[in-house]
């Protein structure tokens, strides 16, 4: 790669290890134990009263049988529909990314200022402004009717491609920000010369600009894929009966029916999922580390 | 015959809650807050003494600060800050219970260990007042601090949730019942059947939690809900279940179905009293009725946890709620149906137009029509939460 | 070399010369378009600080009124959950930045054993349901003896942040040149001097684009912040369970005041930046 270049120095040992022990130690206490008990869980049984079950920990693999066998659905739904989010993202990202780091000149902060500034309202407030834009008698769905796109009684809230929809725009702030901060660093005088190398502008995008902001494209998939999967909030507000996520039934489970170890059981299934995903994806990304 | 509201008395009520903005508009809301709080703290400064005068012959009257935990704006402006000037009682007021089961998982350790949770008077709903109860987390609330007990209805005061009304004080009540939006609708609705309308596919709300949405349902089916069993349940679930899978309903949902219902995204709604009350003065359309077969209500109660720091100020606040002067003003801002009984003078002097609304001071036979669950067991409560997840929790 | 550096550790804006005008003028109107997107929900919302509504739901159109602007404050617990999220959200993004900006260049730096097991450790923070997470935290507390309230809401935020913030920081930092710290070291600057002085500088967009989503993620979570909070309420917290209640419109004028101090602020900022610039 073009720019990047290894250091020869003998580089103290120490070093790193130094300089990642603190967000380690940090994580250690405060992600890895609640992590152990959840784990701890998902191979329990609960017995006793209801509300406050004594949990036994047996080893009792049936949680995640159940969770293979009852939720398979969702289970499948669920990646569906981050995966779409997540292309769309990337889709409607990379421009705005582009143009940001390429052609804003000296408004460029500004505009970057812009993009985040929707997201410093709460997520309920932006939702409740969607759903009066999207209606079933505004005026978007009447319009996208009069062109043919939806079925004449159709509607676009509480269907599948709101909670994409949802998912799409609460994050993608995750991918313009990284993506822009890896387009940033290129060097635009290698695009200029890419451009008068090849004699289109597909290839010198093909083949200098994507390659460059792999870094970005890689960051920003996972920041949107990973959290849009354990999302329930959107397909809850957005959705409707058929579009349940599996961060819905997780959420049913643990707050309602109280099985508790049910619950664990699905975290760690997605999670699971998740990582082997992550590992699959960067795999093909050709990189040899994971982010 | 009908159960709606006569259009005459919505444009009333319409125009006083106007007018009553009007006067509490801008900043003069402090003011006027003082103002109407003063000359009620004349007229019920009698009461308050009497009521202190018996807490008395306790360890002094009550003092210091009171933490209280409620849902947001079910509060009436200057309630608290009234409450505050009349007993001397310093008031930490927050408005962070938002959902029965959240925060019950959310107290339920600190709880179990008895450890503080912030709160000395909390407002749950019955069934959660009764879980609370029978995990011995709640403290008795003694008739000697709370003298005003006596103004509460007969039938709330002997409820087998409570009988004698040891553990909870009834705070507000409401119905549950059916919500639609005549625009939507193009027609009146009656009853539960009408929800089944293949005209409203996909325009039909439940609610998610158990009791408020299959209870009329049961109701409808002929079943109590006073004796509910396993097979009358499942009865009502089996109907949910069927027009689910025939796409007839739309969502299921918690407090989160006004904006779809103002907005004609949904046509009927299972739906509270107070809140239709509330999106009706902007949208006439919307309408609510109790079905014909009847209607579930429900009741949310004050309680005490056994880790309260003040439970003698608690003991106050119940007292100065149940005042029905104090309480008239609370039943006129929130709009839902009061839990003293002989409301109707009060309310006429606060809000007439609110007084002659059936839905915050419902007739007799309404009320007759409207039925509450029968304290449930740990286990009945179990099963029946999880088959009804099943159907709306995917 | 020394030119070189300073070219390349300028952070003057950069624009790219000699495109075709059409595919340029496409690519600026399909930016625009999302741009757009972004802020379609944000005028409803401003539009809506202007209505007047008769009841307490904030969801038809009245009529326009300035009177909620008049009187922004109304709702005392709303004004103060907000502040009160701010704070949060800031004090817990500056440390999550330092954590998670090390670990970020730690692990694209050097190779060093434990660094694969580190990279996959720093993605399961982000897959963690938060249901879960959240109970599981506030037992964390309680069996320390913590009360849940402010310290505990910073430190939730803080463990969910450093992931997100090593994410963003290292997509800046590969394909980082490290001859330049280097040819830094071989001048004689020592290590921490070049890593303040060319390390740093260079990853500043990295780390402050990791801050600003680190904010916002802040800024917005719920349900891990409902568990571990007691009866401290957040922002987030106080809609969520407002709206089922009632969405009074002062929700609707404190979002766009935010969103206006925080124009205002980005716009001095470049103009201030301009002028440096020119002078």
């Amino acid at each position: 790669m073009a720019g990047a270049a290894a250091s020869n120095r003998q580089r103290s040992k120490i070093a790193p290890y130094l300089m990642i022990l603190p967000a380690l130690a940090y994580l250690a206490i405060f992600f890895v134990v609640p992590f152990f008990t959840l784990a701890r869980t998902s191979l329990s049984s609960s017995g006793g009263s209801i509300y406050l079950p004594t949990l036994e920990f047996n080893w009792d693999f049936g949680n995640y049988l159940e969770a293979f066998s009852h939720y398979q659905d969702q289970i499948i739904r669920t990646f569906t529909y981050a995966l779409a989010a997540t292309v769309l993202c990337l889709l409607l990202a990379f421009p705005l990314a582009y143009v940001i780091a390429f052609k804003a000149g000296r408004y460029k902060n500004l505009i970057l200022g812009l993009v985040i500034l929707p997201f410093f309202v709460t997520f309920l407030i932006r939702t409740i402004a969607w759903k009066t834009i999207l209606e079933d008698d505004g005026w978007v769905v009447s319009a996208l009717g009069a062109v043919g796109l939806l079925p004449s009684e159709g509607r676009l809230l509480s269907t599948s491609w709101a909670v994409i929809g949802g998912l799409t725009y609460n994050w993608i702030i995750f991918m313009i920000l990284p993506l822009y901060v890896s387009l940033e660093k290129i060097d635009p005088r290698l695009i200029e010369a890419s451009k008068d190398l090849y004699s289109s502008n597909r290839r010198s995008f093909t083949k200098v600009i994507l390659p460059l902001s792999m870094p970005g494209v890689l960051a920003g998939s996972l920041l949107v894929f990973i959290p849009a999967s354990g999302d329930f909030i959107n397909a809850d507000y957005l959705g409707s009966t058929q579009t349940t996520m599996i961060g819905n039934v997780i959420q049913k489970q643990f707050l309602v029916v109280k099985d508790y170890p049910a619950a664990a059981a699905l975290s760690m299934v997605l999670m699971a999922i998740i990582l082997v995903g992550v590992l699959l994806y960067t795999r093909a990304l050709g990189t040899e580390d994971l982010v | 015959m009908s159960n709606e509201i006569d259009p005459r008395l919505l444009a009333r009520l319409a125009t006083n809650r106007t007018s009553r903005r009007r006067f509490i508009g801008g900043g003069a809301a402090a003011a006027a807050a003082v103002a109407m709080g003063g000359s009620f703290l004349a007229a019920c400064s009698s009461d308050n003494k009497s009521a202190t005068g018996t807490t008395a012959t306790q360890e002094g009257p009550a003092s210091g600060t009171l933490r209280i935990s409620n849902w947001p704006l079910y509060m009436a402006d200057g309630f608290v800050a009234d409450f505050q000037k009349s007993s001397g009682i310093t008031v930490d007021y927050k408005e962070d219970f938002n959902d029965n089961e959240q925060w019950f998982a959310k107290v339920k350790e600190p709880l179990s260990r008895k450890q503080d949770i912030g709160a000395d008077l909390a407002v749950p709903t019955t069934f959660m007042m009764v879980r609370l109860h029978n995990l011995g987390w709640l403290n008795e609330i003694s008739d000697a601090g709370v003298p005003n007990k006596k103004n509460v209805r007969p039938d709330l005061l002997e409820a087998s949730v409570d009988p004698g009304r040891k553990y909870s004080a009834p705070y507000m009540s409401g119905l549950v019942g059916l919500a639609y939006n005549k625009a939507a609708t193009g027609r009146d609705i009656t009853k539960i059947d009408d929800m089944w309308d293949p005209a409203f596919k996909g325009k039909v709300s439940m609610f998610s939690d158990a009791q408020d949405g299959l209870g009329m349902i049961m109701l409808s089916q002929g079943n109590s809900v006073d004796k509910p069993t396993t097979e009358s349940v499942n009865k009502a679930i089996d109907v949910v279940r069927e027009q689910k899978e025939k796409g007839q309903i739309r969502r299921f949902t918690g407090n989160d179905y006004a904006d779809d219902l103002a907005a004609g995204n949904i046509a009927v709604a299972q739906a509270y009293s107070g809140d239709v009350v509330q999106l009706q003065a902007d949208n006439p359309d919307l309408k609510f009725i109790v079905p014909e077969s009847g209607a579930t209500t429900f009741v949310d109660t004050m309680v005490i946890p056994y880790t309260t720091q003040n439970q003698k100020a608690a003991e106050a606040w119940i007292n100065y709620v149940y005042d029905r002067a104090n309480y008239a003003k609370l039943v006129a801002f929130v709009q839902y149906v009061p839990v003293l009984s002989d409301m109707t003078d009060e309310l006429n002097k606060v809000d007439p137009a609110a007084a002659k609304n059936p839905l915050i001071n419902p007739s007799p036979e309404v009320l007759a029509k409207s039925k509450g669950w029968a304290p449930l067991t740990d286990e009945q409560t179990q099963e029946y939460n999880t088959a009804y997840a099943a159907v709306t929790g995917g | 070399m020394t030119k070189a550096i300073t070219e390349i550790a300028t952070t003057e804006p950069k624009t790219i010369k000699g495109s075709p005008k059409w595919g340029d003028l496409l690519l600026r109107i399909v930016a625009g378009l999302v741009l757009l997107y972004l802020f379609l929900p944000i005028f409803v919302i401003i539009l809506f600080s202007f209505n007047d509504p008769k009841g307490k739901f904030n969801y038809s159109w009245q009529g326009f009124t300035l009177k909620n602007w008049a009187d922004p404050f109304k709702y005392p617990a709303l004004t103060d959950a907000l502040k009160l999220s701010l704070n949060v959200a800031a004090v817990s993004t500056l440390v999550a930045l330092v954590l998670g900006s090390l670990v970020a260049v730690a692990l694209v730096r050097q190779r060093f054993r434990g660094r694969t097991a580190v990279d996959t450790f720093l993605i399961l923070p982000l897959t963690a349901p938060e249901v879960v997470i959240g109970a599981a935290l506030l037992t964390l507390f309680l069996d320390f003896g913590w009360a849940a309230g402010y310290v505990t809401i910073l430190i939730a935020h803080i463990a969910f942040e450093i992931s997100f913030i090593a994410m963003t920081v290292r997509a800046r930092m590969r394909g980082f040149d490290w001859t330049l710290e280097d040819a830094s070291m071989d001048l004689g600057a020592s290590p921490t001097r070049t890593f303040f002085k060319v390390t740093l500088p260079l990853i500043i967009p990295g780390i402050v684009a990791a801050g600003m989503l680190s904010f916002a993620l802040s800024l917005d979570d719920f349900i891990i912040t409902y568990f571990v909070s007691g009866s401290t309420v957040t922002y987030p917290l106080y809609v969520n369970a407002a709206v089922k209640a009632a969405v009074p419109p002062q929700i609707n004028v404190l979002a766009t005041a935010i969103l206006l101090i925080s124009l205002i602020l980005l716009a001095v900022g470049t103009l201030y930046r301009r002028k440096r610039i020119e002078a």
